[in-house]
């Protein structure tokens, strides 16, 4: 097993991988948090900038959650919330 | 979540929690490089702050992961838990710094790219003594990457709460890692036992910390309850409830319910905050609500409904008392419908 060359392949589809998480980041800070979570329409520009890391090494689930549709965030569902009849 | 989001919502508290946090930081690097310089005087300035940021690091995670259990088991350190997403943070900036630097000096002189150079400068990959150390470092820091960059709510209520603890949960795994990492390297080149014995106290205490907190939430889970009769279950004689807003924790339907007691009345909601699964039980009924002990959100004490204008609610319980004891509904109430809590 050449390792030199699984390595190089490992540090190119990271750099690639974050590379496309940085260019999705961006926009995603600016417009599909916002898309995705009503809480985040007027979120202030720090929390945005915390945004970025985040968006930059989630962007494929990410990408799935905006361009899928859903405009608010889940609630966790449990025993109780079940037995209540709703996901409240 | 409710509000719109901040970068940080401070208050005092933060304020004085990160403060003594950064100011812990500074005297452990201070100290530490200045017994490196006296101790090992031959040492680069490099070095020395690699290790530093390093260990610090490293103490730092076992602070961390002990702060849990030690709450569990004395709830007078809940203060500790309140901002422990900040010293999340600042421990993996600790341990950037640490692999950064490590990456600068050991791997950016040659031709190859430092990550290839990471990974395949040392291949005894089947030898347990020689293991590349710094690559279980390396998978260590990717996962308290992931960890710090989702540390804000937005990430919690967006990954959905289960995604984002299983998420978090991985620290276990990172801390596994960083136990290997600093065994198979700094241990190895270390002729005092002081650091390992360090190590050794830090892994034994951990463990039994968590054992510990384990057993007793076992114990509390595993308490069973009668039948239920018309519905409703007996759950514990009023008189047997704290009266100074502190709660009571029983299961039932299959979760924890927080009960707690003003006066005559008896309120009953489920046990899970909605911000981070907090146990509501283990906090206060503080005039018309009941606060989280973690982070301190806050819920009507009879519709289970945060106040505006916050959107967060929980499932609440219709409570009778009948002769001195207290009954519960075995079956919940959404928030928003809940009417009313027990009455004397």
């Amino acid at each position: 097993m050449d390792i030199e060359a699984l390595a190089g392949g490992f540090a190119t589809t990271l750099g690639i991988y974050l590379a496309i998480g940085v260019l999705f980041a961006v926009p995603f800070a600016w417009k599909g948090a916002a898309a995705i979570d009503p809480a985040a329409r007027e979120g202030t520009w720090g929390f945005r900038v915390l945004l970025l890391p985040g968006a930059t090494l989630l962007w494929p689930a990410l990408m799935l959650r905006w361009f899928g549709g859903r405009t608010t965030p889940r609630v966790e569902s449990n025993a109780h919330r079940r037995a209540a009849g709703g996901e409240r | 979540m409710s509000l719109n989001y901040r970068a940080v919502g401070w208050n005092r508290q933060k304020r004085l929690y990160d403060t003594a946090l950064v100011t812990g930081i500074v005297l452990y690097l201070a100290v530490f490089i200045a017994i490196g310089l006296t101790t090992h005087p031959e040492a680069s300035a490099e070095v020395l702050m690699i290790r530093g940021f390093g260990s610090g690091a490293f103490v730092l995670l076992h602070v961390i992961l002990a702060i849990g259990p030690a709450c569990r088991l004395a709830p007078r350190l809940l203060p500790l838990l309140y901002n422990r997403r900040h010293m999340g943070v600042a421990m993996f900036s600790m341990a950037l710094v640490h692999g950064a630097l490590s990456m600068l000096m050991y791997h950016t002189q040659g031709d190859l790219n430092p990550i290839v150079s990471l990974f395949a400068s040392n291949t005894h990959y089947d030898d347990l003594m020689r293991f590349p150390f710094q690559t279980l470092g390396f998978f260590a820091l990717v996962i308290l990457a992931f960890m710090a960059a989702t540390s804000h709510d937005f990430w919690l209520a967006n990954l959905s709460a289960p995604t984002w603890k299983a998420l978090h949960m991985l620290v276990y795994v990172a801390y596994a890692a960083l136990v290997m990492h600093v065994a198979l390297g700094a241990l190895q080149a270390e002729s005092s036992p002081l650091l390992s014995g360090f190590v050794v106290v830090g892994f034994a205490g951990l463990a039994a910390l968590h054992l510990f907190a384990g057993l007793r939430e076992t114990g509390r889970r595993d308490r069973s309850l009668a039948a239920p009769r018309d519905g409703f279950v007996d759950v514990i004689a009023l008189d047997e409830l704290p009266i100074d807003g502190h709660g009571h924790v029983a299961c039932l339907s299959g979760e924890r319910v927080a009960i707690f007691r003003d006066g005559d009345e008896v309120f009953a909601l489920s046990n899970a905050c909605q911000h981070q699964n907090g146990p509501l039980g283990e906090g206060r009924l503080i005039g018309d609500c009941v606060t989280c002990p973690w982070h301190g959100y806050e819920y009507e004490r009879t519709t289970g409904v945060s106040p505006a204008p916050f959107t967060e609610s929980v499932p609440t319980f219709a409570v009778e008392l009948r002769d001195g004891r207290v009954w519960i509904d075995a079956k919940p109430r959404p928030a928003r419908d809940a009417h009313h809590g027990g009455e004397a």
